[in-house]
């Protein structure tokens, strides 16, 4: 079935509300493996998103307008001795299109911890 | 911190980015790059998160492992929606092709080793005693390499096929044609030499009988003929790719000389078969043979590690060429 242009995915609508939630915690921009471990934290099963997955649909909400991304000065890279990150950002647009979706009933809430996005 | 050091992670990391490099294989380097970039960091910042959280290493295994084999349907679908209805991978053809011919040097030697039986009336009980005496699984495992060396020959030609046929159509055909029939021809070998050794077993067991032992004899003294066959076809295919080599420049090397001695040498030894020079025709075989597996050899292996092959200067072959021209 192919889905209508603009509606976004169950797994894209998780993504974009734990980004929501790492902004509001002073986390503006992340990286893929935290915005997977927000999303999984906010489950009962805890479970990671897959690659494929989580990518293909950061992917698809940088293409939306949803999300920016930016990839890490390899020089704070190096320094820190991993590789480079590529930094998502919550767009306004990500914002208006969060607000016309309804919260579900009970959200478990995000046990995010502080300071592992970006770190 | 875990006691896995990063980029040891082990298995699974390591199988993770093959597969990274697997599904994103032909794609434009930004793309490439931009998901190897993403699963690296997300490979990293993982195993980071575990080692604080002092998880075990096998969780962490497993998690990776999980995660890429959940991902996957997504991951060919990206490949997809990325190029839209035409995937275009780039498969490196010379160097496939290059390991094709120093297949085929294997394969020359499996496909012509079952001849070589005495098949003279007085001495071939002893030569099917001998053939009796072979186990049943060093029959099946004999045969099942010369079925795969037979296989790998029509794979070859439509290698070699696939590699010619724009820049010399006529060559492609040529090399293509001899190449599979070499192919056919090893399969063929290998059920009769198959079907000679179920003879010789039934031979031993039901009291050597003259009729086993005729049916057995008819069976290898086809063999001869067989191998001969192989040869030249597969000679055939070789003095053609020679041809190829040198006027596509496909190599750096083409040695076109020792093609050409090697093609000479094989005229002198149908030459010797003619006159019935026995000792020549042995003498000639071997040095064609030899000569013919070196060009091989050398040929196999600048395919091999030289890659993608510069644009000829001569331009197309001509689509009449004679293989040992």
């Amino acid at each position: 079935m192919r889905r209508k242009p603009g509606a976004l995915l169950p797994i894209e609508v998780a993504l974009l509300r734990a980004g929501v939630a790492l902004f509001h915690q002073g986390e503006p921009e992340f990286h893929g493996y935290a915005i997977a471990r927000a999303v999984a934290d906010g489950t009962e099963s805890r479970r990671l998103t897959a690659h494929g997955t989580l990518y293909r649909a950061l992917d698809r909400l940088e293409t939306a307008g949803l999300l920016e991304s930016t990839l890490e000065d390899s020089a704070i890279a190096a320094a820190e001795m991993r590789p480079r990150r590529r930094l998502y950002r919550i767009t306004a647009a990500a914002e208006t299109a969060l607000a016309a979706i309804p919260e579900p009933r009970a959200a478990p809430p995000h046990s995010l911890r502080k300071g592992e996005a970006t770190a | 911190m875990s006691a896995i050091p990063y980029r040891q992670q082990g298995f699974a990391a390591s199988a993770v980015r093959a597969w990274v490099r697997f599904y994103t294989l032909g794609l434009p380097e930004e793309h490439r790059e931009r998901r190897s970039f993403q699963i690296e960091s997300d490979l990293w910042e993982h195993w980071r998160d575990r080692a604080e959280s002092q998880s075990p290493p096998l969780l962490l295994s497993w998690e990776t492992t999980d995660r890429a084999l959940r991902g996957m349907a997504a991951d060919i679908l990206w490949r997809f929606q990325l190029e839209g209805p035409k995937v275009r991978i780039h498969v490196p053809i010379e160097r496939l092709a290059g390991a094709f011919v120093l297949l085929l040097i294997l394969a020359t030697f499996l496909s012509l080793s079952a001849n070589g039986y005495d098949t003279g009336r007085e001495g071939f009980a002893d030569e099917l005693e001998r053939l009796a005496s072979i186990k049943g699984w060093q029959t099946d495992v004999y045969t099942l390499l010369q079925v795969g060396a037979g296989l790998g020959m029509i794979l070859s030609a439509a290698v070699f096929f696939l590699q010619l046929r724009e820049r010399a159509p006529a060559t492609a055909v040529v090399a293509a044609f001899l190449m599979a029939s070499a192919g056919i021809l090893t399969m063929v070998s290998a059920s009769v030499y198959l079907s000679a050794a179920d003879l010789a077993d039934q031979w031993a067991a039901d009291g050597r009988t003259e009729s086993s032992l005729t049916a057995a004899r008819a069976l290898t003294l086809m063999l001869f003929p067989l191998s001969m066959a192989i040869f030249v076809t597969l000679a055939g295919a070789m003095y053609t790719l020679a041809v190829a080599a040198t006027r596509l420049e496909l190599v750096k090397h083409p040695l076109p000389w020792l093609a050409a001695g090697s093609a000479t040498l094989s005229l002198a030894t149908l030459g010797a078969l003619v006159t019935q020079f026995e000792t020549a025709e042995w003498l000639l075989v071997s040095a064609a043979m030899v000569s013919m597996l070196v060009w091989m050899a050398s040929t196999g292996l600048q395919l091999l590690i030289g890659g993608r092959v510069k644009p000829s200067k001569a331009g197309a072959l001509p689509d009449a060429i004679s293989p040992a021209s």
